[in-house]
């Protein structure tokens, strides 16, 4: 199979302070071409940055007020939702990936947040189906961030849950995976989406855990890494939408726990800090956090614990009440 | 994709190995990527036939690509480069075949000293052509001598063909070959996907 | 860079694409500078912009875009479609400038053409761009499929023979055309990057418009065959794999409804349903024996295994 060979000279145990000194450096040098060609999805580089700082336990190098002074910048007063970045148009990708931030630095409070009940509820199609924006494109990615931007806002009253979970099965392929729309094939960031939904409205029991458990058991390679669908390369954000599936269904255990971790640690650059999608490439913010929320939930010491459901501290998830559903 | 991509014949001389003749299909990579990749296969097969010894069969993957070597005893060396799907032991077949036909054409006495324009040989843009569809062109070659799996080595990266301490990323940097558009468009090249 | 040398670049660019109605390609093609010689390359049908200029005409597009649109002073529309037209070819990904150009099409400031014409562009180097996609749906959602009913009063119909008054006939036969030519994009784009999920995503939409125009069989009997041809050179993709299973799963209901009248019709040889899958097992097996170790064909083969049992 096509797999990435790992050898000695990759890092194996995690590079803890070179991570944070990684994502603090980035978030400061504005002004370079690389910080242009990413501001059409900065509000989510910043979940992602932030959210890696806390399971580091070092938020407190963060500055709160700046960040949500930035993110009351990007809501739109009209339609209620957030956009990447001043001056872009608002998504539901975005508007997940604020209220994220806002609920970890405890800002929520400083936003509108009827606004975004309206900008999500707005979104949902007659089928249960979510659209991105107002342009009308459907994804089951967007039908996760409704219900996990309306989580946490405990909102979930809202709109049409029942619809919702309803459409996604319509997404479900024979394999047990899910898709993008009805008829997509399955990929793992979708499956994972998919589980989420119906995590947060309680209805995982809908799911035949061995059949899709084995699927995502299916992702992992030789050499430890996971794909998001077969024969394709490894990628260490597949160690996030792959675990925290398997973790939603119970059966976190059944991936080679051992290699799976081998993996992730070779894909720290030992240099600038970071993590890269496989070993030897470039590091972003993006597989930083997803490297590090899969070695959380491999129960890595010096990370603090992360939900599997919401991609967010645990502690954070209990501040709020919000509770997900786990198969045991 | 089940897909040849370039098919090399080659000299190896004592220190360095020599295209006697080559032919590529590119026609999926961009227009302007072409030259780039050529200059890349073409360098690719100098190399791993300088580093394999002679009577050995390899087949060795780098990215997306596996280079197919085969050294004969009397130093003609044949590299195929196909992607992952293109069956291993029909590339060696095809490169028995050509290297057949290539000394039967072509006296050995050109191989050291003639340059590559100067070989009177001209069937290997057919020879790539008709082996694209490997299950065809492999029956037909059937009834001759079949390469067996076992004799082909396997390597998982071309680091491991290379000497030690040596690495793809130094003798790209170092190629006096390659030019400044090709080293630029491997570096990136090797961050996409 | 100075930004009247700028201007002049994304000038340029516009001026080569509106030209060249069979433009087929774009790439940035690496280049240190050089005095007095213009970035901007064309090879036939091929448009080539050189790497060193790339970063300063794209920030200074950008800066005008994004100010123009905070200062919401958008005089001249020709120069937003070129500012968003140039950013778009750098970085596809950007949805905001999209969403401009689709604001720009509904109020009919652009035509849809210029936009089929500039996706098919960015997808010859970015040919698994999702963005690219989305828009394409889009066009044909709500530009195109839109507006052939009111073809009659105004715009130039693509038939113009339309005496007979038969319109829902024609229109159904341009549609269809584009449709096919919309699949044949999607062959293009899976060729060029392997196990690429968002141009067979697409391909399944495609397939799903169909439905509306009837002769249903026509389209699935050459999809029925182009997949297969597809497959068996294209072992290791499970998209493709996944895009066929799909077919046959929709030509048994399509049956099953008799919305087909026969099997026959997409293949001779097919007299049942169990027949269709009986087919494809056989000719997975005939793959796995010739291609070793392939997971797509084995994940294949256990969707198979599952419809069977289930039949
Ligand atoms: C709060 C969190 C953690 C997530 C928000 C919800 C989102 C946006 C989830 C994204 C899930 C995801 C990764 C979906 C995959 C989309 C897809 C079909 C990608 C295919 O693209 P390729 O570039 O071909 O990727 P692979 O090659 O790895 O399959």
């Amino acid at each position: 199979p096509k797999d990435v060979e790992i050898t000695d000279d990759h890092p194996k145990t995690l590079l803890l302070q070179k991570h944070a000194e990684y994502i603090l450096s980035y978030s400061k040098k504005k002004e370079d071409y690389e910080y242009t060609m990413t501001e059409h999805f900065r509000m989510s580089g910043m979940y992602w940055g932030i959210t890696a700082m806390d399971i580091l336990g070092q938020l407190d190098k963060m500055k709160p007020t700046d960040i949500i002074e930035f993110i009351r910048q990007c809501q739109d007063v009209c339609s209620g939702g957030f956009s990447p970045s001043v001056g872009h148009d608002t998504h539901i990708l975005y508007t997940l990936s604020a209220l994220q931030v806002l609920v970890l630095v405890e800002g929520l409070g400083e936003v509108d947040t009827e606004g975004v009940v309206r900008f999500v509820s707005g979104l949902q199609n007659p089928d249960g189906s979510f659209s991105g924006d107002r342009w009308g494109e459907v994804d089951t990615r967007f039908s996760f961030c409704a219900l996990a931007s309306l989580a946490l806002l405990n909102r979930l009253d809202a709109i049409k849950t029942d619809k919702a979970v309803e459409f996604v099965m319509k997404c479900q392929n024979v394999d047990g995976g899910f898709g993008t729309r009805p008829g997509s094939e399955s990929h793992a960031g979708q499956i994972y989406c998919c589980l989420g939904v119906l995590s947060l409205t309680g209805q995982l029991h809908r799911i035949n855990g061995d059949l899709l458990g084995w699927w995502l058991c299916e992702r992992q390679l030789p050499s430890g890494g996971l794909n998001g669908r077969p024969e394709k390369l490894p990628d260490v954000c597949y160690s996030w939408w792959v675990l925290a599936s398997l973790t939603m269904l119970g059966r976190l255990h059944w991936i080679n726990e051992y290699k799976m971790r081998t993996f992730i640690m070779a894909t720290q650059d030992p240099e600038t800090g970071g993590f890269t999608d496989r070993p030897g490439d470039m590091v972003d913010l993006y597989h930083t956090l997803f490297g590090l929320a899969g070695l959380s939930l491999l129960g890595e010491g010096g990370l603090k614990r992360i939900n599997p459901v919401l991609c967010m501290p645990q502690y954070v998830v209990d501040r709020i009440g919000v509770s997900v559903q786990i198969l045991d | 994709m089940v897909k040849l991509f370039a098919a090399c014949v080659l000299h190896k001389g004592p220190d360095n190995a020599k295209i006697l003749k080559a032919a590529y299909d590119l026609q999926q990579f961009g227009f302007f990527q072409r030259g780039s990749v050529q200059e890349f296969m073409a360098f690719t097969s100098k190399i791993i036939t300088e580093r394999s010894n002679e009577c050995s069969r390899q087949s060795v993957k780098e990215q997306d690509y596996m280079c197919h070597v085969y050294v004969r005893s009397d130093n003609l060396a044949g590299v195929a480069i196909t992607d992952h799907e293109y069956p291993y032991r029909v590339a060696h077949n095809m490169l028995n075949q050509v290297l057949d036909d290539f000394a039967a054409k072509v006296p050995s006495h050109f191989w050291p000293v003639t340059e590559e324009s100067a070989i009177p040989y001209t069937e290997l843009p057919n020879t790539l052509a008709k082996w694209q569809n490997p299950r065809e062109a492999d029956s037909l070659t059937r009834v001759q001598e079949e390469v067996e799996e076992t004799k082909i080595i396997l390597h998982k990266t071309i680091n491991a063909v290379l000497e030690r301490g040596e690495k793809l990323d130094d003798l790209v940097s170092k190629s006096e070959n390659l030019s400044l558009q090709s080293k630029t468009f491997y570096k990136t090249a090797r961050k996409t996907n | 860079m100075e930004e009247a040398t700028c201007e002049r670049i994304v000038k340029k660019i516009d001026m080569v694409i509106s030209r060249d109605p069979h433009l087929d390609e774009f790439d940035i093609v690496f280049a240190l500078g050089e005095v007095n010689r213009s970035p901007v390359i064309t090879l036939g049908h091929k448009l080539g912009l050189e790497s060193w200029c790339v970063k300063h005409v794209y920030a200074y597009a950008y800066a005008k875009i994004l100010h123009a649109r905070k200062t919401k002073r958008h005089d001249d529309p020709a120069v937003l479609f070129r500012w968003t037209q140039f950013c778009l070819l750098i970085a596809p990904e950007v949805a905001t400038f999209w969403n401009m150009r689709k604001m720009m099409l509904s109020q009919g400031l652009l035509s849809a053409d210029t936009d089929l014409l500039l996706t098919k562009l960015i997808l010859s180097r970015k040919p698994k761009c999702m963005e690219v996609f989305q828009h394409r749906k889009w066009l044909y959602t709500n530009i195109i499929a839109k507006a052939l009913p009111h073809q009659a009063n105004g715009a130039p119909h693509p038939n113009q023979d339309n005496q007979n008054g038969n319109f829902d006939h024609l229109d159904s036969e341009f549609m269809k055309e584009f449709l096919f030519s919309e699949l044949e994009l999607c062959g293009w784009t899976s060729e060029k990057h392997q196990n690429n999920y968002h141009s067979w995503n697409h391909r399944l939409w495609v397939l799903q418009q169909f439905a509306m125009h009837g002769d249903l069989a026509v389209v699935y009997r050459s999809e029925y065959e182009t997949s297969h041809c597809w497959v068996s050179r294209h072992v290791s993709e499970h998209s493709g794999l996944h895009y066929l299973q799909y077919l046959i799963d929709s030509l048994a209901s399509l049956v099953k409804e008799g919305k087909i009248a026969s099997l026959q019709e997409v293949d001779p040889s097919i007299e049942s349903i169990e027949k269709l899958y009986l087919r494809e097992l056989e000719f997975n097996r005939d793959l796995i024996e010739e291609y070793h170790d392939h997971e797509a064909l084995f994940c294949h083969r256990r969707f198979l295994l599952l419809r069977l049992r289930d039949l």
